[in-house]
């Protein structure tokens, strides 16, 4: 298989036997063709292959949740994994809410929270702040209802 | 020197061209935001920023007899549509075939929209400055800035229309002058005749329609807040109903005349985890605590430190 690979690759194999083999590794090995290509590249041009996993690690770096703040104190902590660590849904939707906390005064690190479902908080706390936003002056003086749009896209609720 | 300091705060003051607007003129301009909101026919698109999070919304606003009418697209993601008819709202997720009906708690309060006593509060709290004109959307706009006289509550930049007053852009900013959230139009055509059918839902949905009316009362709880932030009135107390809850929430509303804190009060159910801590989206904070057997969640577009400070002295008194 291996072979047949390579041989694809170098362009030294006739059509009938390329499409059966494209077709078999569609079926199970969709993942050596990219790996063949990436030590292909390596060995070819270097400089380029460098280039590219460069930008894996820039992306991969961005979509990484960062640490912004230090831990305060330690009980403060322990409280936030106790939340996280218990399955009620309550429990689970304040540390959601805590995942989208500004990094200003946060003690808590953005780390643990991001693992939590924020689709969970916005279907129950929709309803307060739908409720909230009807009697805020903001929203009169505004042009009318911009953030109720907001607060109300994600989902239906139940 | 006092000469010399004097003139440096001159030459700042020129360059920034902001200049110090009187409580009666920024109540009367804000009032003006707000007729304008409901009264201007209008359509545009225009888009919300929060955090990194960018969305686009089509708009269509439309004033007739019966009242005002106004529907939002979402232009970004799956589709969601919003209708606003007078007090009803109804709200579209075709991709879900499903819609939500809701009527608003309190009717719309007519012209002028914002009461008059949540106005009088705005000189105590906030520094109103004129800062000059911008062109936004193809449109002149005038530019206010509310600056925050304490701790309590964000800075708001406001664009306004010059001939209509139409809100065109408006921001939240914080301390160091970081722009907490945004909305503005890139597109906007004012007046005119609006084609009503763009009122409707693109994609009705019939099946499963869920019909909720949220009932409530205006009462007296015997919630109270004991340790309020300065220039904080409460502005509405009522019973409400939520989906998915069996028993009544109690909602207090406390402003300053531009933003609201909601304090909500249920029952504490036995063995249930209370909720406890703050968090945020955008400028909006909200803070959780239990207190005794109930509990309290607090939702405002202000700092943390507001929520948290009413949020932590609410107290019970009286009978229920």
């Amino acid at each position: 298989m291996r072979e047949k690979i390579s041989m694809l690759m170098d362009g030294e194999m006739d059509d009938e036997e390329a499409a059966s083999l494209v077709s078999r590794m569609k079926a199970q090995e969709e993942d050596d063709w990219l790996y063949y290509h990436m030590i292909g590249d390596a060995i070819r041009d270097p400089k380029a292959f460098r280039a590219d996993i460069g930008m894996d690690c820039s992306e991969a770096i961005h979509a990484e949740p960062v640490v912004l703040s230090p831990y305060k104190s330690h009980a403060h902590r322990a409280k936030v994994y106790a939340l996280s660590a218990a399955a009620s849904f309550a429990a689970v939707m304040l540390v959601g809410w805590v995942a989208m906390q500004s990094p200003s005064d946060s003690p808590v690190p953005k780390r643990v929270a991001q693992v939590v479902h924020l689709d969970v908080i916005k279907a129950k706390l929709g309803d307060y702040l739908l409720a909230h936003q009807e009697f805020s002056p903001e929203s009169e003086t505004m042009t009318s209802n911009i953030r109720t749009v907001s607060e109300t896209y994600e989902e239906p609720g139940r | 020197m006092r000469a010399v300091v004097f003139l440096i705060c001159f030459a700042a003051n020129v360059v920034y061209a902001a200049t110090p607007i009187d409580a009666q003129e920024s109540i009367q301009l804000l009032k003006k935001i707000a007729n304008a909101a409901h009264q201007v026919v209008y359509q545009g698109t225009f888009v919300f920023q929060r955090g990194g999070r960018i969305e686009s919304t089509r708009i269509y606003h439309f004033v007739d007899q019966s009242g005002e009418h106004e529907k939002l697209v979402r232009l970004d993601g799956p589709l969601r549509e919003i209708i606003f008819n007078g007090d009803e709202f109804q709200f579209y997720y075709p991709d879900q075939k499903s819609m939500m009906a809701e009527r608003r708690a309190v009717a719309r309060r007519g012209f002028p929209a914002i009461l008059p006593e949540q106005l009088q509060t705005l000189s105590d709290n906030y520094q109103v400055e004129d800062d000059g004109s911008e062109r936004l959307a193809g449109y002149d706009s005038r530019v206010l800035l509310l600056t925050p006289k304490d701790g309590f509550r964000y800075a708001h930049k406001l664009w306004i229309e010059r001939a209509t007053d139409l809100l065109l852009k408006a921001a939240m900013i914080g301390n160091d002058d970081h722009v907490i959230e945004q909305f503005a139009f890139t597109y906007i055509k004012i007046g005119g005749n609006l084609d009503r059918n763009l009122l409707k839902p693109t994609l009705p949905v019939k099946a499963a329609a869920l019909r909720h009316d949220s009932q409530q009362g205006m009462i007296q709880s015997g919630w109270e807040v004991e340790n309020l932030p300065p220039g904080f009135k409460k502005i509405a107390e009522m019973k409400r109903l939520f989906r998915g809850k069996s028993y009544p929430v109690t909602h207090l509303v406390y402003s300053d005349g531009i933003v609201a804190v909601s304090v909500f009060i249920e029952p504490l159910k036995p063995g249930a985890r209370p909720m406890e801590g703050v968090a945020s989206q955008g400028a909006i904070n909200l803070y959780a605590r239990p207190f005794e057997q109930s509990q309290i969640t607090v939702v405002g577009e202000t700092p943390e430190v507001t929520v948290k400070r009413i949020g932590d002295s609410v107290v019970h008194k009286g009978q229920q």
